[in-house]
């Protein structure tokens, strides 16, 4: 007698727990509107597209940089850019909190790209935009470089040359 | 029982052909492993990028090189040795070449910092051992990270000869100073190495510490081309190599 | 059958909840080291990997020794081992089952385990390892479960079960093997590349497995009330007494060729293990400690072969146990990042975090174990 009222017990307290995200959260809000500020004429693919498959699309891009090392992706109407989510993506979206959190937010979804990918400052554009490549920005990365490295040659004779040996 | 026995040596005797084909189709595996990496370049693959380290010009206390490019990847400095990551840097000379002569060694050489990176091999022992193909060779012979796959089992660096590789044992983005947002971060679990700059060689440019240094230290080009000024160094230079013994066939050399 | 775990005395009991909160212990630190990273631990770039790799590699040994009760019982018809077979079985599952938990602990990416069945290399010995010590896991626990179960029923086990055995021998042969390899084919770490490898470690492995089945079989003697039989003890003690002979011999073997050729890279690491290089130590004592323990133990094993002597036996057991936990452990792997490839000397020591994560992974082993004998010895009590 003892176990069917440990059983019936036990039972109950399951299907509260299994059952809980369904009884415990409010009413459903509507889904997000996204202000579509972008500084782009066009995105990389068509938006119903992206909507579903952004995340495909993102780990595609992801192997063919690092893996194949095919960086660009060639529009529709031929240019190239290149395939970063921080410089190509965000620099037309402009904006992670306005853009990607709105859904992903809603939705509950926690991809952990900004671990690692660098967030833009607001605004999106970097100093080195990656729309274009190669020489025109390469006098910009140089003298960026170079004022940073001034900046930790400071701090390293601090260090007292901890890098060298 | 007798009858067991017998049937089971049947089956090893099966088990070990078995085991012959597969162990066939492993030796093709490392057949194209190896073929992959030999010194005549195949067909279809017409680089295979090099340095050169010229440690005559090379001025003792400047660490331009290094700081270059611990700021454009993001390198993080650590307050505690043991969670050090570096992808450059400078040693002794008995650290960075053990296996030369330590016998009365000049003492200039003997006290000179000498530098020391990933060599990017040929033959790359810590691509043999990675379980998942986070560190992979591309066919310009850079051996490069992927940290997307990188699972942290760290088995890379205890087959690397060289002590190249670093692993993120915390978050490293608190101890990096300036990010440099161009170039993304790591997060803690995953290996990391000097990657030759591809994303720069991709864009046309030269390694950040090749373009960084004041004295021409660096050389870096095609060591497939023989008209590249690194062809001609090696051809009119004596050059050493870390560990040659290994057969990893590394690909930077050094002039002493 | 598993019902059969859910009952017992106080004394199982209390050991059950001792293991239970060495676990939350291990639980509870091992979240620290998902939050921080790895950082909470003594491992850094140049000794990489330390007491969770030092575990797995000696538990692979223990996984493996189950084959020295398997094949003469099952192979050879020595059925004095009748009793002792399933334990050793159920002591391989247990091991099996936290070293993969210890490579776990181990990993930076826990979450990315399944990558190295997603993105399978089998040029990297760590696949192999992967799978052949799964497989292991699963044809030990089929096979023993199976038999058990038909040994509970009065009925002889199906004969599907059978090829599964054999196939065990080999496998538990490969598993050390594969594992020696993991070491023995990196080219940068002078102490492990060396072809003795693998056969030390079959032969360390031989000599801890029927050691540790010794002193389980005097424990259930004591507490479960099972006796395992005389002669399969001192047949065990045989084997383990040989085992570590062999063993102490390639150490023998390994400490001539280092220092009779001279070779730097070969010596190094050895003379950081027992003399102490660059003026550090730390790990001298623990070496002389496991040689002379472990040597010691071989003798007295001898001694009481002639002379049989149940403390004596139950001494030497756990000197062999702890002397050969110090070398394949500590020596072996400690000692391999020792100088680091760039011949600098650092010294490794456990964390409070990393030694409670290790404990906890011992106890969880310990509890499987537990609740596997418990069944076992329930059934072979009633048969």
């Amino acid at each position: 007698m003892n176990e069917k009222v440990l059983i019936f017990a036990g039972l109950a307290v399951f299907l509260l727990a299994a059952s809980y995200p369904f009884w415990q959260s409010t009413e459903a809000e509507d889904f997000p509107q996204i202000a579509m500020q972008t500084k782009g004429k066009q995105c990389v693919a068509p938006v119903d597209y992206m909507r579903k498959n952004h995340m495909k699309l993102l780990n595609t891009w992801r192997d063919s940089v690092v893996r194949d090392d095919e960086r660009f992706h060639i529009m529709p109407d031929g240019s190239k850019v290149e395939k970063s989510l921080t410089k190509t993506c965000l620099g037309c979206h402009l904006s992670k909190e306005k853009f990607c959190e709105e859904c992903h937010s809603y939705a509950s979804v926690k991809p952990y790209c900004w671990e690692c990918h660098v967030i833009p400052k607001s605004g999106g554009h970097t100093e080195l935009s990656g729309i274009e490549s190669g020489e025109i920005n390469k006098q910009n990365l140089l003298n960026n470089l170079l004022a940073r490295n001034q900046q930790s040659a400071e701090s390293n004779q601090q260090l007292q040359g901890v890098n060298s040996d | 029982m007798i009858e067991n026995r017998r049937k089971f040596l049947k089956k090893s005797a099966g088990v070990i052909a078995g085991a012959g084909v597969v162990s066939g189709f492993i030796s093709k595996y490392s057949t194209v492993f190896a073929t992959a990496s030999t010194e005549k370049p195949a067909v279809e693959k017409s680089i295979r990028w090099g340095m050169v380290i010229d440690m005559r010009k090379c001025v003792d206390g400047c660490v331009k090189c290094i700081d270059v490019c611990h700021v454009t990847h993001n390198v993080p400095e650590f307050d505690n040795p043991k969670d050090e990551i570096k992808w450059i840097w400078k040693s002794d000379y008995a650290k960075v070449f053990p296996s030369k002569s330590q016998q009365f060694v000049s003492a200039e050489t003997r006290e000179k910092p000498f530098l020391t990176l990933c060599n990017h091999c040929a033959d790359p022992p810590c691509v043999m051992v990675c379980p998942t193909g986070a560190t992979f060779k591309r066919k310009d012979g850079i051996v490069e990270m992927d940290f997307h796959r990188c699972i942290g089992c760290r088995f890379c660096m205890a087959a690397c000869p060289y002590g190249s590789r670093s692993f993120n044992w915390r978050e490293p983005r608190p101890a990096i100073e300036n990010i440099t947002p161009e170039y993304p971060t790591r997060e803690k679990g995953v290996v990391e190495k000097c990657n030759f700059c591809s994303e720069r060689l991709a864009r046309g440019q030269q390694p950040a510490c090749v373009e960084a240094c004041p004295e021409k230290v660096l050389t870096f080009g095609n060591l497939y081309d023989k008209k590249t000024e690194i062809r001609q160094i090696l051809k009119d230079n004596p050059t050493i190599q870390r560990k040659p013994e290994l057969g990893t066939n590394p690909s930077v050399f050094y002039i002493t | 059958m598993i019902e059969k775990a859910l009952t017992g005395n106080k004394v199982y009991w209390s050991w059950v909840a001792i293991l239970l909160a060495l676990i939350l212990l291990g639980i509870n630190s091992y979240s620290q080291q998902l939050t921080y990273g790895l950082t909470v631990t003594g491992m850094g770039r140049d000794v990489s990997w330390g007491v969770y790799i030092a575990q797995f590699t000696f538990l692979v040994g223990v996984a493996a020794s189950a084959v020295m009760v398997v094949l003469p019982y099952y192979l050879h018809d020595y059925k004095e081992f009748g009793k002792i077979v399933i334990i050793g079985e159920f002591l391989a599952v247990s091991a099996a089952t936290i070293c993969l938990l210890f490579i776990i602990a181990d990993m930076g990416h826990p979450d990315r385990v399944f990558y190295v069945l997603l993105y399978p290399h089998p040029n990297s010995m760590v696949f192999w390892d992967v799978q052949v010590l799964n497989g292991y896991l699963l044809i030990n626990i089929v096979s023993g479960w199976t038999v058990l179960e038909a040994e509970r029923k009065g009925i002889s086990p199906p004969n599907w079960v059978k090829p599964i055995i054999y196939l065990s021998i080999v496998w538990a042969v490969s598993i050390h093997t594969v594992t020696a390899f993991l070491y023995a084919g990196t080219p940068g770490r002078h102490l492990w590349l060396t072809a003795v490898l693998a056969p030390r470690f079959l032969a360390s492995a031989f000599a801890v497995g029927p050691s540790l089945l010794i002193l389980i079989s005097f424990i259930l003697r004591k507490f479960a009330d099972f006796d395992v039989g005389d002669k399969a003890i001192r047949k065990l003690a045989t084997i383990a007494t040989y085992a570590a002979i062999a063993n102490f011999f390639f150490v023998g073997a390994e400490l001539f060729t280092a220092f009779y050729s001279n070779i730097p890279g070969h010596k190094h690491s050895l003379q950081y293990l027992f003399f102490g290089l660059d003026g550090k130590y730390q790990l001298v004592p623990w070496m002389w400690f496991s040689m002379i323990v472990g040597i010691v133990s071989v003798l007295v094993m001898l001694y009481q072969q002639r002379r049989p002597s149940q403390k004596l036996l139950i001494a030497s057991c756990c000197g062999i146990v702890v002397s050969l936990w110090i070398d394949k452990g500590i020596g072996l792997i400690i000692g391999g990042f020792v100088p680091s490839p760039m011949e600098e000397v650092v010294e490794y020591f456990p964390t409070f975090i990393e030694i409670t994560v290790t404990l906890g992974i011992w106890a969880i082993g310990l509890l499987i174990l537990t609740a596997l004998l418990k069944v076992a010895v329930a059934v072979k009590k009633a048969a």
